[in-house]
């Protein structure tokens, strides 16, 4: 009688052991698939993520600081994504830039987009902004950017940061335009034109009494190797100049289109395919 | 008079429990680890699969220790039915 209430218990835990096994797959496999189409990854120096790997070969002080560049790190990523949005909340006080790259391929090439920079913002020119992109113009010629673009000056200098012409635009006077960097002298050039949105100021530090500014950017079609993508924070010659740059949070959201009924088989036939030809 | 469970029974139940807990999590692993090897990050990215090793392991002592009793309970048991 006994033993036989004990069996009937023991099955009763053997068919839930089952189904609890049966549901950690489909909870895998919902991960994996993530039907909503949005992942995110938060990191900050109190609590770090499981997805975000050590940094390397210079690091992230306990307190956030970065005091020798660049910072590299990667971040494990379920699938790929059609694009990533990095938000940083971070504390400069005087570094000039302070960037974030993401690998574009196999190679060593990172594209860049700026968090903060010190010295298109604090030059006195006249400034024209349209639509995320702004042209700096040291005698104001100008009136749109639009018409920058399609009349650019033959003889005029013209630096760009996070911002390219096609080849065709600037046909003829290649040798006028270069890109920005933190040693560019401005004394000689004329116009600077930017894809660069300053950072949101959120307020003082108790601590410092430096602003916390919080920077958004984002990367298109990312790059994922061995589902990993890389990332590097880079201010450059931060070591040089003695400065700091205090990381408060990082947050990583990517973003594909949802899963449906109508795209989830054509992807789930491409995905065997590709993996039946690899074997 | 209700019917008191005897240490053998206890450990009995023990053994039956945690040799369900050792097939069933064994199995799990090894499904997780080849779904690990067909996608990398797939499982570790959500799992600690080295711990996850410590259910069958421990599950599978415990099955181990208490398998003289069960062992010594189907005698009994059989002994009883014939």
């Amino acid at each position: 009688m006994l033993l036989s209430t004990l069996k009937k218990i023991l099955l009763i835990v053997r068919i839930l052991l089952i189904l609890l096994a049966i549901s950690l797959f489909v909870w895998i496999f919902w991960q994996i698939l993530l039907p909503g189409g949005y992942f995110e990854v938060i990191y900050t120096p109190d609590t770090k993520s499981n997805f975000i790997s050590e940094f390397y070969p210079n690091e992230i002080l306990e307190d956030g600081r970065i005091l020798v560049e660049p910072v590299y790190f990667k971040v494990r990523v379920p699938r790929v994504f059609r694009r990533v949005r990095v938000i940083i909340t971070f504390q400069n006080d005087q570094h000039p830039l302070f960037q974030v790259g993401t690998r574009t391929g196999h190679s060593w090439d990172f594209q860049f987009c700026p968090l903060e920079n010190k010295v298109l913002e604090e030059l006195d020119w006249s400034k024209i902004s349209e639509e995320g992109v702004t042209l700096w113009q040291k005698k104001e010629k100008f009136v749109s950017i639009h018409e920058f673009v399609n009349n650019l000056p033959k003889t005029a200098k013209i630096l760009t940061h996070n911002y390219h012409f096609s080849k065709e635009v600037i046909k003829g006077i290649e040798e006028n335009v270069e890109e920005w960097n933190v040693e560019t002298p401005m004394e000689d050039r004329d116009y600077v034109i930017a894809h660069y949105f300053p950072p949101e100021d959120i307020g003082p530090s108790t601590e410092l009494g430096i602003n916390w500014k919080k920077a958004e950017v984002i990367f298109e079609n990312p790059i994922v190797t061995q589902g990993q993508l890389e990332f590097m924070l880079s201010a450059p010659n931060l070591q040089e100049y003695k400065n700091e740059v205090k990381i408060g949070e990082i947050k990583l959201i990517f973003e594909r289109e949802p899963v449906t009924w109508q795209n989830f088989w054509p992807w789930m036939k491409h995905y065997i395919k590709d993996k039946l030809e690899k074997l | 008079m209700k019917p008191r469970l005897s240490k053998n029974l206890i450990l009995y139940f023990i053994n039956r429990l945690f040799c369900d807990i050792f097939i069933i999590s064994s199995v799990t692993l090894l499904l997780l680890f080849l779904l690990e090897d067909f996608r990398p990050g797939a499982v570790s990215m959500w799992i600690d699969l080295r711990l996850s090793l410590l259910i069958p392991l421990v599950s599978g002592i415990i099955v181990l220790i208490t398998s003289k009793c069960d062992a010594n309970l189907r005698m009994h048991a059989n002994t009883t039915n014939d």
